[in-house]
C-alpha cells in the first residue's frame, strides 16, 4: 500500500483535492442557491436536490470544459509552436511531428513499447494522437453538458419572470452561454501563457514544471 | 489503448481507471440529470 501511495502520489493528491473541492462547491453552492430562493420566496433545496440539479451540473461542467480545452490546445500547439527558453516548449529544432526514429515508432520502437506504437496504419495513427483525441472529446462532451445545464437553468429563470423558454439551439447563441464560456477560457489561456513565459526566467528547485535552477535562460524544455 | 507496463501491473492502472471513472461518471451523471430535468 505504501508503495502504491508513493508511486501514484501525484494523481492521488489531485484526485483527493478534486473530490474535496467539489464537495465544498456543492455546499457553498447550495447555500447561495437557497439564499436566492429565500429572496424570491421559493422553497429551499436539500443538498442532494441541489447536487442533482442542472444548475450545479452546469457550473461544474463550465469549469471542466475550459480545463480540457486548455490541455487540448496546449498539446496541439506545442507540436508546432515553440517558446525559446521555456520549460513548456520542446527544443527549437524539434518543431513538428518529428521523425519515426525520434518518436520510437514502428521499427524504432523498443521491445517494451506500447503495441500500437509498433503497428502500422490506422491503429498507429490513432495511438500517436490518442492524448489529443481523448482531451478533445472530453472538451466537447463537457462543453455540451455545460450548455444543457445552463440552458435548463436559463429557461427556469425565464419562466420565473414570466418570459418564454428558448430552444437549446437558440440558447447556444445567447450571450448568457458565451459569457459563461469565455470567462472560463480567458483564465486558462492566461495561465498557460504565463507558465510558458515565466518558466524562462523563474525556477522552482526540484519541480518537474521548472528547468533546473542553474539552467541558463536560453535553454529550452529541460525540466529537472 | 490499454495501459500497462508502467509500474507494478496494477497500481498505475488503478489510478488511470479512477480518473476515467471520475470524468466519465461526472459527464454521464449530469447528462442524465439535465436531460431528465423539468
Amino acid at each position: 500500500v505504501r508503495r502504491f501511495l508513493f508511486e501514484n502520489g501525484l494523481s492521488l493528491f489531485f484526485a483527493g483535492l478534486f473530490v474535496a473541492t467539489v464537495v465544498g462547491q456543492s455546499f457553498a453552492g447550495q447555500h447561495a442557491y437557497n439564499a436566492q430562493q429565500h429572496k424570491h420566496g421559493g422553497e429551499p433545496a436539500s443538498w442532494l436536490d441541489y447536487v442533482l440539479s442542472p444548475a450545479f451540473g452546469g457550473d461544474l461542467m463550465e469549469n471542466w470544459q475550459s480545463e480540457f480545452l486548455q490541455f487540448t490546445l496546449f498539446i496541439l500547439a506545442t507540436v508546432w509552436l515553440v517558446q525559446k527558453g521555456s520549460n513548456e516548449s520542446k527544443p527549437l529544432d524539434s518543431v513538428g511531428l518529428e521523425s519515426k526514429q525520434q518518436q520510437k515508432l514502428e521499427g524504432y520502437a523498443p521491445d517494451d513499447a506500447p503495441r500500437w506504437a509498433k503497428a502500422r496504419g490506422a491503429r498507429r495513427v490513432l495511438y500517436e494522437n490518442s492524448l489529443l483525441l481523448v482531451m478533445t472529446a472530453l472538451f466537447f462532451a463537457s462543453w455540451a453538458v455545460q450548455s444543457l445545464g445552463n440552458w435548463r437553468e436559463f429557461n427556469a429563470e425565464q419562466r420565473e419572470h414570466g418570459e418564454t423558454a428558448v430552444s437549446w439551439g437558440r440558447y447556444l447563441l445567447d450571450p448568457d452561454f458565451w459569457t459563461r464560456t469565455l470567462q472560463n477560457w480567458q483564465s486558462e489561456f492566461l495561465a498557460v501563457g504565463t507558465m510558458a513565459v515565466f518558466t524562462i526566467y523563474l525556477r522552482q528547485r526540484g519541480s518537474a514544471e521548472s528547468k533546473p535552477v542553474g539552467a541558463p535562460h536560453h535553454e529550452t524544455g529541460s525540466s529537472g | 489503448l490499454r495501459p500497462g507496463g508502467a509500474g507494478d501491473g496494477g497500481g498505475v492502472r488503478a489510478v488511470y481507471g479512477l480518473y476515467w471513472l471520475m470524468i466519465v461518471g461526472g459527464l454521464a451523471l449530469y447528462l442524465v440529470v439535465t436531460l431528465s430535468a423539468e
